[in-house]
């Protein structure tokens, strides 16, 4: 029997900006998730969060599987995303544009995530920018730009399957574009 | 005579943003001036109460900027004004003044109108006049509100390049309509008469319409006529194709364009994209604001660049099993 090749999908940011819907979007499987009662009610009010991880995937012709991983959200967690992203093909990166700093964020997870992000294998999701003014495009775009980095940056809804095909759809031709 | 003039709090503290807010209200009836607060990054005065935000980067979009220091922290450089923690009135009166003041010194915001030589313009070219209009404000930084102005005086819609959105009561969509038959100019407003307007409209992206224009300008004229097939391009941003739409061809060249310079007939072979759509996609880059020439790269052009079979395949498989 052969065993197929598997690949590796992370997808990060910040606690509520939708990752766990996002992989629930795109999973050949029921995802497997790690929600635990949010204790960070101050950091974003909701009834629960990801703790560990959240796991999908997506099967391919010849036995070859993309493995998805969503990390949890918040900062005492970040010990798990260097973990996480070793050996990935690539990474979305969800900001919740409502968040007191959604800037600081970004540039928080450009960090975190650096060697993915110098290799270009990074799309960015900004989400809820229907219900707050928050930063503009431009001024994600000047954080990438700071960074010396031309990442793809589009506003999402994390709950549309379209918009999350529209990310992977620019991480998979980065990844292309930069081989 | 008082204007009406803006104020917003760029600050990682809500606390801080809601003690300027109140101040504001208390105290505006003892300036010269009508002051409102606004989320607008374009208001008329900036007031930065985090030091990662380096005045500067504020220069463009508001027309005087201000920044809160601690009791014993160093002024910062120039002429930017300050305002020390904890807020005080007295302090604050003098500093909405002197903004006010600042505000009155400045030259008026400039008008633009488009510069086209009319042989070039025909019956179905009236959109190329707002396509150099937005052309030439991005040129000049200017991140003001415009109105959209037809050749018969009235006003089409209101256009805010810092948040990058428009406001017409028509739509984007008809007012994509409305530009392929009418003549524009651009003449400034101001945030309050932006605010205004987006409390009946909504406001849309700038970005559908501006790729919309471009993309149509490419059906009748080709490429625009600031862009030619023989200069190397580059883009500084990717398109937001959540507003736009997604639009895998777009994704695909701006892929390639983000990470070198091409012509537009080496972007045609690079991509194996036929060149209309290579040309529909630089004009609406163009428009958006994304594109800069740049010397092509000629040495890496002739062939496609070729991902490791492997990687190839398995990438070609994804697409297939999701429908991209």
């Amino acid at each position: 029997m052969t065993v197929g090749q598997e690949y590796k999908i992370i997808v990060t940011g910040t606690m509520g900006a939708g990752k766990t819907t996002a992989i629930s979007a795109i999973s050949d499987v029921t995802v497997v998730s790690t929600e635990a009662a949010n204790s960070d009610q101050a950091a974003y009010a909701k009834a629960s969060t990801t703790v560990a991880l959240d796991y999908g995937e997506i099967q391919l012709d010849g036995g070859d599987r993309v493995r998805l991983y969503g990390t949890p959200g918040q900062q005492r967690f970040s010990f798990m995303w260097g973990i996480l992203a070793k050996g990935a093909l690539g990474l979305i990166l969800l900001i919740d544009n409502s968040s007191p700093t959604p800037l600081d964020d970004l540039g928080r997870f450009l960090v975190a995530f650096n060697e993915l992000a110098q290799s270009g294998a990074v799309v960015v999701g900004i989400t809820h920018r229907d219900v707050s003014e928050g930063p503009t495009m431009a001024q994600y775009h000047e954080v990438l730009s700071s960074r010396g980095l031309g990442l793809p940056v589009f506003s999402v809804d994390g709950r549309e399957r379209d918009h999350i095909l529209l990310m992977v759809d620019a991480l998979l031709s980065s990844i292309e574009a930069f081989e | 005579m008082a204007d009406k003039l803006t104020i917003n709090v760029w600050s990682d503290s809500q606390e801080e943003r809601s003690v300027v807010r109140s101040m504001l209200s208390i105290l505006s009836a003892n300036t010269g001036d009508e002051w409102h607060f606004t989320d607008s990054p374009s208001a008329d005065l900036l007031l930065l109460g985090s030091s990662s935000i380096e005045p500067q980067s504020a220069a463009g979009t508001a027309h005087v900027v201000a920044r809160f220091l601690n009791a014993g922290d160093p002024p910062p450089g120039g002429d930017t004004l300050t305002l020390t923690r904890p807020l005080r009135a007295m302090p604050f009166l003098d500093m909405l003044n002197e903004a006010a003041r600042r505000l009155r010194a400045l030259p008026a915001v400039q008008a633009f109108s488009p510069t086209i030589d009319p042989t070039l313009l025909n019956q179905f070219q009236p959109q190329l006049t707002f396509a150099q209009c937005m052309r030439d404000v991005r040129a000049s930084g200017m991140l003001r509100p415009f109105a959209l102005v037809g050749a018969d005086g009235a006003e089409l819609a209101l256009v805010n390049l810092a948040r990058a959105a428009v406001s017409s009561i028509s739509g984007v969509g008809e007012l994509h309509t409305q530009l392929k038959t009418n003549f524009v100019r651009f003449e400034p407003r101001t945030v309050r008469d932006w605010e205004q307007a987006v409390v009946q409209d909504t406001p849309q992206s700038l970005d559908v319409l501006c790729w919309r224009t471009g993309s149509s300008l490419a059906d009748w004229n080709g490429l625009v006529p600031w862009l030619s097939k023989n200069e190397g391009y580059r883009m500084i941003g990717w398109p937001d194709f959540g507003s736009i739409g997604t639009d895998s061809v777009g994704i695909k060249l701006s892929a390639l364009l983000v990470k070198r310079s091409l012509t537009p007939l080496q972007l045609s072979a690079a991509s194996t994209v036929s060149f209309s759509q290579v040309v529909s996609f630089l004009n609406s880059a163009s428009l958006c604001g994304l594109l800069a020439s740049a010397p092509p790269a000629q040495a890496r052009v002739a062939t496609r660049l070729a991902p490791a079979p492997e990687r190839l395949s398995m990438i070609g498989r994804l697409r297939q099993k999701l429908g991209l």
